[in-house]
C-alpha cells in the first residue's frame, strides 16, 4: 500500500504528463538555443556535442540526464546547470496571498525548508512592503531552525523596521512564537539558546491585538508552547506534565504533536542545561520518552498532513536527544543500532535547511550513508559522519588579520 | 587494446553513476521513511527498475528524486555526476610561503580577465593556506574571478565555503559575507542578501578598529543591501515604498562614503572598487520614487550618462549598465509619452547588451533580456515580424537562464521568445 504522501509525489513527479511535456519541451527549446549559439546549423552543432540530432527531433519520452548534459555542454553550461534549466516550470505562485497560505501550512508544519522557500517567493512576489516584511519574518523563522541566532534576529528586525501589516497579524505571530520558542526551548541543540529581542517583540506585538479571527490550531500551538515554558521555569511538576501530554492524545492529532513534542523538547533543555539532580533528570528522560512513544503511536495510525506534521516534531526531537547524547556521554558506534542512524539521518536533512552541501561533499555522503545505513556493523567510521547542523555559525575571531 | 581500456572507463563510469544513483535513493527512503516500493511508486518506475543500467536516469527520475529529498535538482545531479574523490591529490610543489605570490597573482590574472588561471591559482594558495583567515582569502578571490567569469553559482559556493570556516579574522569573514550579499542579490535571492549585508552592516559598525578590509565590507554591504531593496520595489503601484527607496538610497551614500574613505588608499582605485564608480546614478533611482522633483532630472542625467563616450577607462561601462537599469525602471514608472519611453527603453537596453557581452555579466544580461522581451512581445502584438535571436544573445540567454535562478521561472517565455522564432531545427 502506498502512504498519501507517496501518491503526492506520483500525482506531482511520476505520473505528471504536464511535467513529462514540460521536460521534452524545455529539452528541445535548449538544444535550438544550442543551435543558435553555435552558428545555427543543426548538424554542425549536434556533431560537435556527440548527439543525434534525431533524438532531438523525433524525442517522444523524457530525455536522459546525459543528454541534456550535453545539450547544456554546448552552452558552457555545467552539468547540473543544463539539468537544472530544463527541470525548472514556469512559476507559479505569484500572488502574495497564495503564498502567504503555503507559508502558513508550512509553519504549521514546522517544515523549515518550506519556510523558507515561500520566503523567497514572497520577496520576489511582494506587491507591498508589509510582503517584503513577512517575507523577511519569514526567513527568521527558517533561520533559527538551521542555528543561526544572531542572522534570526537580524531577519525579525528588518521586517519589525519594513512594517508588518495588521492583516497579516496571526500569520507573523505564528511565525515569530514558534521561532522564538525554538530559539529558547524548542532547539536544544542550539549552544547559547536564548530570547530574540525583535522576535519576542512581534510575537508580544501581534498577540497583543484583538484575537477573535485567530485558528484553533495556532491557540493550540500557543497552548503547547506555554505549558512547556511552565515546564522549564519549574512552575508545571513533570508528573502533571506528563499527563498532559497523555490527555492532549485524547484532542486533535496536530494539536498533539505540538502540545507533546514540546513538553519534551524543553524537558530535554532542562537535561542539556545541567545543574539538576539525577532524580530531577530521570523525570525529565522519563518525560521525554513517553510523549516520543506517544507520538509516534499517534503518528503510525495517520496520513496526509498530519502525520507529515507529527514527524516532523519526531525528527527535531530526535535531533535533540542524539546531539545531547552525543555532547553528554559521547557516541559510540555500538550504540547506535540501524534503526537509530536512520532516524539520525532523516532528522539531519529535516533540519539541514535544504542545503545539502551544507555538511556533506559527494565524498563524505558516500561514506556517509554507507556507514549509517551500516552503522550496526560498527566499524568506528559512522560517529565521524554523523553531522549535526552547527549550534551556531562558524566561529569568529573578533581581530583584523591580513593573509599576506 | 584501446577499445578494451574505453570499454573499461566506460564500465567503470557506469557502475559508480548507479552506485551513486542507488546512494540517493536508499537516502530518499531513509528520509521519508518509504519502503522501495513506495519510492517506485512515488518516482513512477517499477520497483525493479529504479536504477538503469547505465547509471544515466532520465530526467523525471532526478526531478522525482530531487522532490523527494527535498533537494535542488542541481544538489542530485551534481552528486550523480562529480567524480569520485577517492582519487590521489595532484603533487603538490608550492610552499606556504608561496601564499602571497599566488595570492597576488591570482587578483592580477582577473584583471587581465585571464579567469581560469586567476581560479586556478587560487585554488592552489587555498590549499597551502596555513591560517583560516588565508583559506578564507583564498576562497573569495576564488569566487571573485568566477564572478567576473560569469559564474554566480560556484561564487557563491567558494563564499558559502569561506564563511563556514572556523577561526576566520572578522575582517575577512564580514568581507565574506558582504560579497555573499552582493552575489545573492545578482541572483536574485533578496531576502537573504538583505539579512546577510545588514549583518555585516551592523557587525562592522560595533567594531572599534578599523581597516581597508573591514571599510570594504562595510561598503559593499551597504551597495548590496541598498540594490536588494531597490529591486524589491515593483514598477506599478510604489506609492508605499516610498520609505524604503528613502532607505536604499540612504544604503546607496553610505557605500559611497566608504568607497571615498578607499579611494585614498594604495592598492584600491581599480581592485575592488569598480562599483564605486556607479553608485551616483544607481541612487538616482530610489530618489526618484520619494522625490517627486528628482525624476526629470533623474531621466536626463541617466540618459547623458548612457550616451557619454568611450568605455575602456576600468568602471566606465559598469557605470553605464547601472545607468541603464536605473533608466529602464524610472522611465518605466514615470514616463508617460509611449514614444519617448519607447527610446528610452531602447537605449538602455543596447547598453546593457554591449556590458553583459564584454563581461558575462549575467545580471546586465537579464535585464538587457527583459527588455528586449518587452519589445518583441509589443512588435508581435503589433503585427511586427520579430527580428531572429543572434548567436550572441542565444549565449545570454543561456547564461542568464544558467546562472541566476530567479529567472528560470521565465525561460519558458525565453524559450518561446528566442529560440522558436530563431529555428535551428534543421
Amino acid at each position: 500500500m502506498s502512504t498519501p504522501e507517496a501518491t503526492w509525489a506520483t500525482d506531482a513527479i511520476g505520473a505528471s504528463r504536464v511535467l513529462r511535456d514540460g521536460l521534452v519541451h524545455r529539452t528541445r527549446e535548449l538544444f535550438a538555443l544550442m543551435v543558435t549559439a553555435r552558428g545555427g546549423s543543426a548538424r554542425a552543432a549536434s556533431s560537435e556535442i556527440a548527439v543525434d540530432p534525431r533524438s532531438i527531433q523525433d524525442m517522444r519520452t523524457v530525455p536522459s540526464m546525459e543528454l541534456v548534459t550535453r545539450v547544456g555542454s554546448g552552452l558552457g553550461l555545467e552539468p547540473h546547470i543544463a539539468v537544472g534549466v530544463v527541470a525548472s516550470s514556469p512559476l507559479e505562485r505569484t500572488d502574495p496571498a497564495e503564498i502567504r497560505r503555503i507559508l502558513a501550512a508550512a509553519d504549521l508544519a514546522d517544515d523549515s525548508a518550506r519556510v523558507a522557500a515561500a520566503a523567497v517567493e514572497l520577496a520576489l512576489a511582494a506587491a507591498q512592503p508589509c510582503d517584503l516584511a513577512l517575507a523577511q519574518l519569514a526567513e527568521a523563522r527558517a533561520c533559527v531552525g538551521r542555528g543561526e541566532l544572531d542572522r534570526a534576529e537580524t531577519h525579525a528586525r528588518l521586517a519589525r523596521e519594513i512594517g508588518i501589516s495588521s492583516s497579516d497579524r496571526v500569520l507573523a505571530g505564528g511565525l515569530a512564537e514558534a521561532a522564538a520558542f525554538d530559539a529558547t526551548l524548542g532547539s536544544p541543540w542550539i549552544a547559547g539558546s536564548r530570547e530574540l529581542c525583535a522576535l519576542e517583540w512581534i510575537d508580544e506585538a501581534c498577540r497583543g491585538a484583538e484575537q477573535r479571527d485567530e485558528p484553533v490550531c495556532i491557540a493550540q500551538r500557543r497552548a503547547a508552547f506555554r505549558l512547556a515554558r511552565s515546564l522549564a521555569s519549574g512552575t508545571l511538576a513533570p508528573r502533571a506534565a506528563a499527563a498532559l501530554v497523555e490527555d492532549s492524545l485524547a484532542g486533535p492529532p496536530a494539536a498533539s504533536a505540538w502540545t507533546a513534542s514540546s513538553i519534551a523538547l524543553a524537558a530535554l533543555s532542562l537535561i542539556a542545561r545541567g545543574g539538576h539532580g539525577h532524580e530531577h533528570t530521570r523525570a525529565m528522560t522519563h518525560l521525554f520518552v513517553t510523549a516520543q512513544l506517544a507520538l509516534e503511536e499517534l503518528a503510525s495510525g495517520l496520513d496526509g498532513s498530519t502525520r507529515s506534521t507529527i514527524e516532523s516534531r519526531l525528527s527535531r526531537m530526535a535531533f535533540a536527544e542524539w546531539s545531547l547524547r552525543a555532547r553528554l556521554d559521547g557516541l559510540t558506534p555500538e550504540c547506535i543500532d540501524e534503526r537509530d542512524a536512520q532516524e539520525i539521518v532523516r532528522a539531519s536533512m529535516r533540519l539541514d535547511g535544504g542545503d545539502p552541501w551544507r555538511h556533506c561533499s559527494p565524498g563524505h555522503l558516500a561514506r556517509s550513508l554507507r556507514s549509517t545505513l551500516d552503522a550496526s556493523s560498527g566499524d568506528g567510521s559512522m560517529v565521524e559522519q554523523v553531522h549535526f547542523p552547527r549550534a551556531s555559525g562558524a566561529r569568529v575571531e573578533s581581530r583584523s588579520e591580513d593573509p599576506c | 587494446m584501446l577499445t578494451d581500456e574505453i570499454g573499461g572507463v566506460e564500465a567503470a563510469r557506469e557502475a559508480l553513476a548507479r552506485e551513486r544513483l542507488e546512494e540517493l535513493q536508499a537516502l530518499a527512503r531513509t528520509y521519508r521513511n518509504w519502503s522501495v516500493k513506495e519510492l517506485a511508486h512515488a518516482l513512477g518506475r517499477q520497483p525493479g527498475r529504479l536504477v538503469p543500467d547505465s547509471g544515466m536516469p532520465k530526467i523525471d527520475l532526478v526531478v522525482g528524486l530531487a522532490k523527494a529529498l527535498d533537494w535542488p535538482v542541481e544538489a542530485v545531479v551534481d552528486h550523480l555526476m562529480k567524480p569520485t574523490t577517492d582519487r590521489k591529490p595532484a603533487v603538490q610543489q608550492d610552499r606556504a610561503t608561496d601564499y602571497a605570490q599566488l595570492y597576488n597573482e591570482s587578483l592580477q590574472k582577473r584583471l587581465e580577465r585571464d579567469y581560469a588561471e586567476a581560479i586556478r591559482l587560487a585554488v592552489r594558495a587555498r590549499a597551502i593556506a596555513d591560517t583560516p583567515t588565508r583559506r578564507a582569502a583564498a576562497f573569495y578571490i576564488e569566487s571573485f574571478a568566477h564572478e567576473a567569469s560569469g559564474s554566480y553559482v560556484e561564487a557563491v559556493r567558494c563564499l558559502r565555503e569561506a564563511v563556514r570556516i572556523d577561526g576566520v579574522a572578522l575582517n575577512w569573514r564580514l568581507l565574506c559575507d558582504a560579497h555573499l550579499a552582493s552575489v545573492l542579490f545578482m541572483q536574485g535571492f533578496t531576502t537573504q542578501s538583505i539579512g546577510v549585508a545588514s549583518s555585516v552592516i551592523e557587525y562592522a559598525d560595533s567594531v572599534a578598529s578599523e581597516d581597508d578590509v573591514l571599510e570594504l565590507a562595510r561598503g559593499v554591504a551597504h551597495w548590496a543591501k541598498g540594490h536588494s531593496l531597490r529591486t524589491s520595489i515593483p514598477l506599478a503601484n510604489f506609492e508605499a515604498w516610498q520609505n524604503l527607496a528613502q532607505i536604499s538610497r540612504d544604503h546607496f551614500l553610505r557605500a559611497e562614503e566608504s568607497a571615498s574613505r578607499l579611494a585614498t588608499r594604495p592598492g584600491f582605485e581599480t581592485k575592488n572598487l569598480t562599483f564605486a564608480t556607479s553608485i551616483d546614478v544607481i541612487a538616482l533611482e530610489p530618489a526618484a520614487i520619494f522625490d517627486e522633483g528628482a525624476r526629470e532630472r533623474a531621466v536626463r542625467t541617466l540618459v547623458e550618462v548612457i550616451r557619454e563616450g568611450g568605455t575602456s577607462q576600468p568602471g566606465v561601462s559598469e557605470r553605464k549598465a547601472w545607468a541603464s537599469v536605473a533608466l529602464a525602471n524610472t522611465a518605466k514608472r514615470f514616463l508617460t509619452d509611449p514614444m519617448q519611453l519607447r527610446g528610452v527603453l531602447e537605449l538602455a537596453s543596447s547598453a546593457l547588451r554591449a556590458h553583459a557581452v564584454a563581461t558575462n555579466n549575467w545580471y546586465f544580461a537579464h535585464r538587457h533580456l527583459q527588455l528586449d522581451a518587452e519589445r518583441r512581445r509589443a512588435l508581435v502584438d503589433n503585427g511586427c515580424a520579430s527580428r531572429a535571436l543572434d548567436a550572441t544573445e542565444a549565449r545570454l540567454v543561456a547564461g542568464v537562464l544558467g546562472q541566476i535562478p530567479a529567472a528560470r521561472s521565465d525561460s519558458v517565455s525565453y524559450f518561446e521568445l528566442y529560440a522558436v522564432q530563431e529555428g535551428g531545427r534543421s
